[in-house]
C-alpha cells in the first residue's frame, strides 16, 4: 500500500499523474480484494458446494458414493410437514423477536450514552448476556425456566403469580425462547445503536433545548430521524438473525413440544449432521437462503420508502 | 508511528499464512508404522493415555501410536467430527464409536469387519459382540458394557415398607413397580416416586427399550428391513403407554435437576450404571440397586451399549491396527479402563477377576450385564430411529398420543429404511 | 429547588435506575457465579429466589478448573485470545478498508459486490460447515492456528456494518483533504479513521463476541489439545454421565471475565464523532 501510494506520488511529480478519480477506481479496486479474496474461498466457495450437493445424494459418511439425483431434495422438501412447521415457527420467532429486541436495544442505548458516572456500568451489565456463549446460557435458562423450582417460577410466586410450564407447553415454549432471546441478544445491537447515537450532532438536541423540546419530543424529532440509517441496518441484520435461530430450541426443547419449537437451521442441522443427509440438508440451506434474501430485500425497499 | 502500526499488520498477517504450512511432523522413528486413534475425551483418557504409552514402548521401532481426545459437547460433537473426517477422507486408523453406531458406520464403509482378527472373542460378553456384528460380520468390541437398573432410596423404602427385589427372578413387575412409584410419591412434600432423566441424545431409547422388550415388543424387524408394525407394534404401544402413566400422573418429575434423587427429591431412579460413580459424592444417602422392571408376560431385560474400537477405511496398517486393538482390549487394559469409572468389563475374565461387582450393590448390574442384556438395533437407519423416537416419547410423556406419534416415527424411519436402499 | 439541583436529582436518579436495570439484565448470570462458588452437592438443592445466596462458598471449582494437570485451562485461554485477537485485529482493517472502497471508492462491479456481501450474511454457518472444512483441510491446515482465523477475518457482516456508517461520512470532508492533495488511502486512514471510532469499536467488540463462543468449527478443526480454544477445552466438563456444574459454571465466568475486559477497552472509543458536524440522515 505503502509502496504504491509512493509509486502514484512519483508519477505525478513526473507528470503522469493519475487523476483523483482514476486513483480511487485503483485503489477501490486494491482496497476490496483482501475481503474479496477471503470471501471467495472461504464463502462463496463453500456455498457453491452447498448449492452443487443440494441436487445429490450425499451420505456425509460416504463422500464416494454420492450421485446426482436432480430436484429429488427439493421434491422431498415441498412434501415434507416438517418444513412447513419449521417454516412457520421461524417466521413467528421472527416478527415478535425484530421489533422487541430492537426496540429494547434502541432504549438501552438512550439510557447508556446519557452522561452519567453509571452509564459504563450499564454497558457492561446490558452486554454482559450477549458475551457468554450461547449453549451455556441456553443450558442456564433451562434451569431457570424450571417448572418447580426455577428461579423464574419461584419470582412469579413472590408476586403472587402460579407456576408456568414455560419450555413444557407447546403454547408457551417459543415465547420462553423468545423472551430470553430478547435478553441475550439486545446487548448486540445497543452497541450498534450506541455507535449511531455519537453520530448525532450535538447541536440538534441544543436546538430543540432552546425550542423547549421535552425528552419524548427530542426522541421522536431528533434522535430517530438522525438515526434512520442505522435502524434500518440494526432491523435488516436482526432479522437475518432470527432466522437462523437454532441453539436455543437445539439445547433448551429440541425442537418440541410436538415441533412447536422447530426451526429451519434445526432441522437443516438435524438432518445434515444428525442423519448425515448432505443433499436433503443443503437442499434445505438453499430454500433457506432464497426466502431470508427475499425478505431482506423487502424490507430494504421498505426501509428505504 | 502508523506506518509502523502497518507494516506490523502485513507482517502477522503473512505469518498466519505461512506458520501453517510448518505442519508437517517428522515421520516415524526408525520407520515404525503410525497408528492414530479418535476417542472421546474424558475420564478414560488417561488410562486409554497409559495404555498407549506401554504399547509404544513394547513395539518400539515397529509400531508408533497416537491417540487424539475429542470433546463431546453435551451432545453429538464428537460424531460430527468423525463426520467431517469421513467426507474429507482424514480418519485416524483406529476410531471408538458408541455401539448404536455401529451398523450405520459400517452401512457407509467407513469402518471395516475384523472378523478372525480378535484374540479370544469368545471371552467377550455375548452383548458386545452383538452389538459389534453387522450383517454377520464383526466391525468392532469394546472394553466395557453399561445397563439400567432402578436405583433406590433404601429409608424411603423402608419407612414405606417395601422390599425391593433381590434375585433376577424376583424383579419387579410393571404393577409393582407402578404401585411402589405411587406409594413413595408425595406431591405435597415435593418427593417423585421416580426419577427418569430426559435429555435430548441417545438417552431415551436406550432407558425405555427395555420395557419394550420386556413386552415382545421390537423397534425394527429382526431382518432389519422394516419398523412399520414394530416401533408402532402393539406390544410397544402397550409398553409406551404404561410409562405414560408415570408422567401424567405426576410420580416422575419431567423436568428434574440433575441431582434430584441424590438430594432426596425422588425415592426412585432408573438411572444408568454409571450413577454409582457419583452417588459417592453423597455418602449420607442410604441407597441400593435393584433390576430394571419386567412385562407381566415377559421376561427381565436389560439396555446395553458402550463404546467401542473400530478400524476405519481409511488405514493403510490394517494389521497393525489390529494388533494395538487387541492390546488395548487384552484382560489386564480392559481391567485398568474399566476400572476408571467402574463401568461393567466387556470381557468376563476381566469381569471375574473384579471383587466388588460380586459384592451388593454392583452385583445386580453385573447380573444383568451378563444374563438379562439386550443390544439396541442395528440399522442403517439407526440415527432416524433413535432422533425421531426420542422426539415422539418426549411428546408422549407431556401428554401426546402414544399411537399417533409412534406411527409418525414409523413414517419417518421408513422412508429412510427405503433412501438407504435396505427395503 | 434551582435548575442545577434538579438537573443534579434527576442525574442520580438515571445512574441509579441504570445500576438497577443493569442488575435484573444480569441476574441469570448472578446465578451463574453464584454456582460457582458453591459445592456440587448444594447446587440443585435450592433452585429459587434463595438459591442467590451461596450457604456455604468454596473456591474448589475454580481450582480444580486452573489447577487439574490433564487441562490446560490457561493454554486454552491463550489460544482463544490469540485467534480471535488476530480475527479482530486483521478483520476490522480488511472489512473496513473493503467498506470503504464500495462506498466511497465506486468502482467497476462495486455495486454488485455490495449485494452480493449482504446475500452472504443470510448463509447460516451450519450450513457450510463441511464444504468449508473440505476446503480448509485442502489447505492442509487443520489443527494449527490458520484453520481458526483466516476463514474468518473477512465477514459480510462487518462490510455491512462498515458500509451504514461510512455512508454518513459527508463527502464534503474527503473532498476538502483531496484539494490538499491527499490520496484516497491517505484520505482513508486520516480522516475515515479518526472519525469513526465508534464503529470501529463496534466492529471490534462484536467480532470478538461472535468468535470467542464459537464452538461448532473449532471443535472440528482443532482438536489437538495445543490448539484448542476454551469453548471447545470447558467441553470435557459437559462429557460423560457424570456432568459438573459447579465446575461449568465456574469456567464460563472465567471465561467470561476476558471478554468483559475486552469490551472495557473497546468501549472507551465510544466517543462523540467528529462526523456529525451536520448533512447526516
Amino acid at each position: 500500500m505503502e509502496w504504491l501510494s509512493g509509486k502514484i506520488q512519483q508519477r505525478r511529480s513526473i507528470g503522469l499523474s493519475l487523476t483523483y478519480k482514476q486513483q480511487k477506481r485503483w485503489l477501490g479496486f486494491l482496497f476490496s480484494l483482501p475481503a474479496l479474496i477471503l470471501l471467495f474461498t472461504f464463502l462463496i466457495l463453500p456455498v457453491g458446494l452447498a448449492f452443487v450437493y443440494s441436487f445429490m445424494e450425499y451420505n456425509m459418511l460416504n463422500p464416494d458414493g454420492k450421485t446426482f439425483t436432480g430436484l429429488n431434495n427439493y421434491a422431498r422438501l415441498f412434501q415434507d410437514a416438517v418444513f412447513f412447521t419449521a417454516l412457520k415457527n421461524t417466521m413467528y420467532f421472527s416478527a415478535v423477536v425484530v421489533p422487541l429486541q430492537c426496540a429494547v436495544a434502541l432504549g438501552l442505548a438512550i439510557l447508556v450514552n446519557k452522561k452519567v458516572k453509571t452509564a459504563v456500568i450499564g454497558r457492561v451489565f446490558f452486554f454482559s448476556p450477549v458475551v457468554t456463549s450461547m449453549v451455556v446460557v441456553a443450558i442456564l435458562w433451562t434451569f431457570l425456566y424450571n417448572v418447580d423450582s426455577g428461579l423464574i417460577n419461584s419470582g412469579l410466586n413472590f408476586l403472587g403469580i402460579p407456576d408456568q410450564p414455560f419450555l413444557l407447553s407447546e403454547g408457551q415454549a417459543m415465547n420462553s425462547i423468545i423472551f430470553m432471546s430478547v435478553w441475550q441478544g439486545a446487548g448486540f445491537q445497543m452497541m450498534i445503536f450506541l455507535a449511531g447515537l455519537k453520530d448525532v450532532p450535538e447541536t440538534l438536541y441544543e436546538a430543540a433545548d432552546i425550542d423547549g423540546a421535552n425528552a419524548f419530543q427530542k426522541f421522536w424529532n431528533v434522535t430517530l430521524p438522525s438515526l434512520k440509517n442505522v435502524t434500518g441496518f440494526v432491523l435488516m441484520i436482526t432479522t437475518i438473525q432470527a432466522f437462523r435461530l437454532f441453539i436455543q430450541p437445539y439445547v433448551m426443547t429440541n425442537g418440541g413440544p410436538s415441533d412447536s419449537t422447530k426451526t429451519l437451521v434445526f432441522m437443516l442441522y438435524e438432518n445434515g449432521f444428525q442423519f448425515r443427509d448432505v443433499g436433503y440438508s443443503s437442499a434445505i440451506a438453499v430454500v433457506f437462503f432464497l426466502v431470508v434474501l427475499t425478505i431482506s430485500l423487502i424490507l430494504k425497499k421498505v426501509l428505504k420508502q | 508511528m502508523k506506518k509502523g502500526y502497518l507494516s506490523l499488520l502485513f507482517v502477522l498477517f503473512a505469518g498466519v499464512l505461512i506458520g501453517c504450512s510448518s505442519g508437517e511432523e517428522a515421520s516415524g522413528e526408525g520407520g515404525a508404522v503410525k497408528l492414530s486413534l479418535w476417542h472421546p475425551e474424558g475420564d478414560t483418557s488417561e488410562a486409554y493415555k497409559e495404555i498407549i504409552e506401554e504399547f509404544n514402548k513394547e513395539y518400539a521401532g515397529e509400531i508408533q501410536a497416537e491417540a487424539t481426545f475429542i470433546p463431546r459437547g453435551n451432545k453429538y460433537a464428537y460424531e460430527d467430527k468423525v463426520s467431517a473426517g469421513a467426507t474429507s477422507s482424514t480418519l485416524p486408523d483406529l476410531l471408538a464409536l458408541d455401539g448404536p453406531n455401529v451398523a450405520n458406520y459400517a452401512d457407509s464403509g467407513i469402518i471395516q469387519p475384523i472378523d478372525g482378527l480378535v484374540e479370544n472373542q469368545e471371552d467377550f460378553v455375548d452383548s458386545i459382540i452383538q452389538q459389534g456384528t453387522y450383517n454377520d460380520q464383526l466391525y468392532t468390541v469394546g472394553p466395557t458394557e453399561s445397563t439400567v437398573a432402578l436405583f433406590y432410596n433404601a429409608d424411603m423404602l423402608n419407612e414405606a415398607g417395601i422390599q425391593p427385589p433381590k434375585a433376577g427372578e424376583e424383579a419387579w413387575t410393571w404393577d409393582e413397580f407402578y404401585n411402589a412409584a405411587q406409594q413413595l410419591t408425595d406431591k405435597e412434600k415435593g418427593i417423585y416416586g421416580v426419577n427418569w432423566t430426559l435429555d435430548y441424545g441417545e438417552w431415551i431409547i436406550y432407558f425405555t427399550g427395555p420395557t419394550v422388550w420386556s413386552n415382545g415388543g421390537q423397534f425394527i424387524a429382526d431382518d432389519g428391513s422394516a419398523v412399520e408394525g414394530y416401533v408402532n407394534g402393539p406390544e410397544t404401544v402397550e409398553a409406551v403407554e404404561y410409562l405414560k402413566k408415570f408422567t401424567e400422573e405426576g410420580l416422575v418429575n419431567l423436568q428434574p435437576t440433575p441431582t434430584e434423587f441424590e438430594d432426596g427429591n425422588a425415592a426412585m431412579m432408573l438411572m444408568g450404571s454409571w450413577e454409582w460413580a457419583k452417588l459417592q459424592d453423597y455418602p449420607e444417602t442410604n441407597w441400593g440397586i435393584t433390576y430394571y422392571p419386567k412385562s407381566p408376560n415377559g421376561d427381565q431385560v436389560s439396555p446395553s451399549g458402550d463404546w467401542n474400537w473400530g478400524i476405519s477405511t481409511n488405514t493403510e496398517h490394517k494389521e497393525e491396527a489390529a494388533t494395538l486393538l487387541n492390546y488395548m482390549m487384552n484382560e489386564e487394559n480392559i481391567v485398568k479402563i474399566s476400572q476408571v469409572e467402574n463401568k461393567p468389563a466387556a470381557r468376563i475374565s476381566s469381569f471375574e477377576s473384579m471383587e466388588e461387582w460380586n459384592e451388593e450393590p454392583l452385583n445386580v448390574l453385573k447380573d444383568q450385564v451378563l444374563n438379562t442384556a439386550h443390544p439396541r438395533p442395528t440399522t442403517p437407519s439407526y440415527p432416524v430411529l433413535t432422533t425421531k423416537y426420542g422426539q415422539a416419547v418426549q411428546n408422549i410423556f407431556l401428554g401426546g398420543d402414544v399411537q399417533e406419534e409412534l406411527d409418525k416415527v414409523a413414517d419417518e424411519v421408513e422412508k429412510d429404511l427405503e433412501r438407504k436402499g435396505v427395503k | 429547588m434551582d435548575r442545577k439541583a434538579k438537573n443534579k436529582a434527576k442525574k442520580l436518579a438515571l445512574s441509579i435506575g441504570i445500576v438497577l436495570l443493569g442488575i435484573l439484565f444480569i441476574s441469570p448470570l448472578l446465578w451463574m457465579i453464584v454456582a460457582s462458588v458453591k459445592p456440587e452437592t448444594l447446587i440443585f438443592k435450592d433452585m429459587g429466589l434463595q438459591s442467590l445466596i451461596p450457604r456455604q462458598a468454596t473456591l474448589d471449582n475454580y481450582a480444580s478448573i486452573l489447577f487439574d494437570d490433564s487441562v490446560n485451562f490457561l493454554r486454552y485461554m491463550w489460544n482463544s485470545l490469540f485467534s480471535v485477537g488476530m480475527i479482530v485485529l486483521l478483520g476490522t482493517v480488511v472489512n473496513a478498508l473493503c467498506a470503504y472502497a464500495l462506498v466511497k471508492l465506486k468502482f467497476p462491479g462495486s455495486g454488485l459486490i455490495l449485494v452480493v456481501i449482504i446475500a452472504l450474511y443470510v448463509v447460516p454457518f451450519e450450513s457450510v460447515l463441511i464444504p468449508l472444512y473440505v476446503v480448509v483441510n485442502s489447505f492442509g491446515w487443520i489443527n494449527e492456528y490458520p484453520s481458526l482465523i483466516v476463514p474468518f477475518i473477512a465477514e459480510a457482516f462487518s462490510i455491512f456494518l462498515f458500509i451504514q456508517f461510512f455512508k454518513g461520512i459527508p463527502n464534503e470532508l474527503e473532498e476538502a483533504a483531496q484539494i490538499d492533495g491527499a490520496n484516497p488511502f491517505q484520505v482513508f486512514w486520516k480522516i475515515v479513521v479518526p472519525n469513526s471510532k465508534p464503529v470501529f469499536a463496534t466492529a471490534a467488540i462484536l467480532a470478538f463476541v461472535t468468535h470467542w463462543s464459537d464452538f461448532m468449527w473449532p471443535l472440528i478443526v482443532a482438536t489437538d489439545d495445543s490448539i484448542r480454544t476454551v469453548q471447545v477445552g470447558i467441553q470435557y466438563l459437559f462429557t460423560d454421565n457424570n456432568i459438573e456444574y459447579g465446575q461449568i459454571m465456574a469456567a464460563l465466568t472465567l471465561t467470561t471475565i476476558p471478554v468483559v475486559l475486552i469490551f472495557l477497552f473497546f468501549q472507551r472509543y465510544y466517543v462523540q464523532g467528529i462526523t456529525s458536524s451536520g448533512v447526516k440522515g
